[in-house]
């Protein structure tokens, strides 16, 4: 499958551009927008992107491996972040991540046979002061105890 | 001009000079991995801290850079800046630095090629401490083979980015990246590429550890083994400042490295230059005098070969005989022959060799590569004056116009059309002085094995003009000879007043060829002089002397 922005992202991206002073600059927005827009970043997003952008391929994927948020790989339908830093491992982020694999039967890095979860830990998601924290997707769920994410995974479809 | 205090000396600099680069300035050496003056300051590798008075931190030196004060805040009243590179502080800080470097690394010197000229090896001497208190499982990140000539043993290496940095600043061709970062930081290239640009062993050099392996070096002797010779690459008329580091035992070339000039080279050569040594070793070369007895070539002595030179050159009048000079024979290669063949048998006009191999430059941002595929084409045109091209004479050969050739070679890249191949058949009387088995040597009446560019001592000219100083690391093979001395003997058999050495010969041409004036062996020093600049030289040398 060739890889392309639609016209609606190629829109985007313009829009992107007038924000910085060079191409280089509107690196990081500009591949946000290709993690929506493609679900992950592939080796062939980041030719795609090199030529779009005329930036060497290798600096691509130096920036790309640099972030933790771009995903080199597939996620699930759900993407679940646990949050593994000192605040919220001492609220309990551990039995957290420990229920979701035994739950979903899947380590971190991994995705779910069916492609509905993947599973992740990460570095401190900016919000200790309701740890422990999962992301799922673009949302945040504070305050999180296995019981409580259960009942929310069950509700996603 | 900021006045700076660094370990009690004192020293005016400019504003903006960095500490690190005065310190060098009043012979004071700051430990780095990640500086490299050729390449733009990241202060990542944090080995050059210094203290600075008055600063709350120590500071890296690399990037720290020195600039006016106003009178009032002047330190002890004159001072725009006081620095310490050995107080206690300072020294707490590399040992640190030296033992969080080595956490992960290996420690494998033994099999290390860079053993002995490593960076790790010797910081690790001089600020190091000795041991490590890493007790757990060291990380293990696989080799990587990156390019047609360049391995990366990634356990070694440091993060300095100095590779990185040269293929996105000096080639702009961006293979080399740091891929992910912190404890899981490895230099990498894109799956499915290469680190193969024409400038790519030089990574293997400013490599300050032994990670960036070179794979023609790999598990050769230790380097400090080798007999170390300075002199030029001959592989085009930019003619890089190089070390060949060379074996007396077997007479074998191991490792050819770029030696700084700022003129020229810079810090850096091209990969050709650099395993130009394995063309030379492939060919297959002359090795004794051969004389032409029916139909076949029998080896003979030198006095026999020379004197069968002289005998069959006789026969010709001045004007029938071709003398073909070469842009791989020195200066005064070139300007012997023209003597001899002058002054000993009356020839006007000379021949240059114009089969040479020519291609575009390449050029990259830090460094353009010559297209013409020799050292000393400029020379060669210096010392013979006008000229003629060989091709031309092939010509004149074909209508037997010219019925003697004496062809003096070294040129490796040396092709011959059929043509011209055909139009040898029809001289007469062909000699040729040369290094390998060819064509030429098929058809000629004399063969007269010389010496490769790694054999022969004399000088090269530049594209730019700059006459620079070419000397011997190895000798060539069983009864080759350099081509001085054979033209030296030539022209002694012919009772003519021969310079017994390249050096007297450069005095000769000083005094004769134009834009060498003033020029001599020990002027060109190491760095060479350009052409028309040899009384400038004289004088800025005289300067230095009494200052
Ligand atoms: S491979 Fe060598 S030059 Fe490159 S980052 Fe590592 S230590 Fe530095
Ligand atoms: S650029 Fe020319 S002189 Fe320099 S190393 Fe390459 S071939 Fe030799
Ligand atoms: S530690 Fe989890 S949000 Fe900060
Ligand atoms: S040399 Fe200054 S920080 Fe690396």
């Amino acid at each position: 499958m060739k890889v392309e922005f639609s016209e609606e992202a190629l829109q985007q991206y313009k829009d992107i551009l007038q924000r910085y002073p060079e191409k280089r600059a509107a690196l990081l927005p500009t591949l946000h927008l290709a993690q929506q827009e493609f679900g992950w970043i592939s080796r062939e997003v980041m030719q795609y992107l090199s030529e779009l952008m005329d930036i060497p391929v290798t600096v691509i994927l130096d920036t790309v491996s640099f972030y933790t948020m771009f995903k080199t790989k597939p996620s699930g339908k759900y993407h679940i972040q646990v949050c593994s830093t000192l605040s919220c491992a001492l609220r309990g982020s551990r039995e957290i991540y420990e229920h979701l694999t035994s739950k979903l039967g899947i380590q971190a890095g991994e995705v779910t046979p069916d492609g509905k979860f993947s599973l992740v830990k990460v570095e401190c998601l900016g919000s200790c002061g309701t740890a422990p924290v999962v992301q799922i997707n673009d949302d945040y769920y504070e305050g999180m105890t296995p019981e409580k994410l259960d009942k929310i995974l069950d509700e996603l479809e | 001009m900021p006045l700076v205090k660094i370990d009690g000396k004192d020293l005016e600099v400019a504003a903006g000079t960095t500490i690190f680069e005065a310190a060098k300035q009043l012979g004071i050496e700051i430990p780095h991995y990640c500086y490299h003056p050729a390449l733009k300051i990241v202060a990542s590798c944090r080995m050059c801290l210094v203290k600075v008075e008055g600063f709350p931190k120590l500071v890296p030196s690399c990037s720290t850079t020195i600039g006016e004060l106003p009178p009032e805040r002047k330190v002890d009243g004159k001072y725009d800046m006081v620095v310490w590179t050995k107080d206690q502080e300072v020294k707490d800080a590399q040992e640190s630095i030296m033992e969080f470097l080595l956490l992960n690394h290996p420690t494998d010197c033994p099999e290390c090629d860079q053993a002995g000229e490593c960076h790790l090896q010797d910081y690790s001497y001089q600020y190091g401490k000795g041991y490590s208190r890493f007790d757990f499982e060291k990380r293990v990140p696989r080799r990587k083979d990156l390019g047609p000539n360049v391995l990366l043993i990634a356990t070694r290496c440091i993060l300095c980015t100095r590779c990185v940095r040269f293929t996105r600043e000096v080639t702009a061709t961006n293979e080399l990246i740091v891929r992910q970062r912190g404890y899981k930081a490895e230099i990498d290239t894109f799956p499915g590429l290469s680190l193969n640009n024409k400038l790519s062993m030089n990574v293997v050099d400013i490599c300050p550890v032994g990670a960036l392996v070179s794979k023609d070096f790999i598990h050769k002797p230790r380097n400090w083994r080798y007999e170390k010779t300075r002199t030029v690459c001959a592989g085009c008329s930019l003619g890089c400042n190089i070390q060949i580091e060379a074996m007396a035992e077997d007479n074998r070339i191991y490792r050819i490295k770029p030696l700084y000039n700022a003129e020229v080279n810079q810090w850096w050569m091209c990969d050709e230059g650099r395993l130009l040594y394995h063309q030379f070793e492939k060919l297959e070369r002359l090795e004794y005098p051969r004389i032409r007895k029916n139909n076949e070539l029998k080896r003979a002595n030198w006095c026999e070969a020379l004197q069968a030179v002289v005998e069959g050159l006789k026969q010709f009048s001045p004007d029938e005989i071709a003398v073909v000079g070469n842009g791989y024979a020195t200066n005064e290669e070139n300007y012997l022959l023209k003597k001899v063949f002058s002054e000993g048998f009356g020839v006007q006009k000379f021949v240059l060799n114009d089969k040479i191999r020519k291609e575009e430059d390449a050029v990259f941002p830090g460094f353009t590569i010559k297209g013409e595929k020799l050292p000393n084409e400029q020379g060669a045109r210096d010392m013979l004056g006008r000229t003629t091209t060989f091709s031309d004479a092939l010509r004149k050969a074909e209508k037997g116009a010219v019925k003697a050739i004496y062809y003096l070679g070294g040129d490796p890249n040396l092709t011959l059309s059929d043509k011209e191949i055909s139009a040898l058949q029809k001289v007469e009387f062909l000699v040729v002085q040369d290094i390998f088995s060819s064509p030429l040597t098929e058809r000629a009446q004399v063969v007269l094995p010389g010496a490769s560019v790694y054999e022969k001592d004399g000088t090269f000219t530049n594209f730019q003009g700059r006459v620079q100083r070419v000397r011997p690391a190895i000798m060539p093979p069983l009864a080759a000879r350099p081509d001085y001395e054979i033209l030296r003997d030539l022209g002694k058999l012919l009772n003519l007043e021969m310079p017994l050495r390249p050096k007297k010969a450069f005095d000769e041409i000083a005094g004769q060829v134009k834009g060498y004036a003033e020029m001599d062996y020990p002027l060109l020093g190491e760095t060479g002089v350009l052409k028309g600049e040899g009384k400038k030289a004289r004088k800025a040398q005289a300067e230095q002397e009494t200052a």
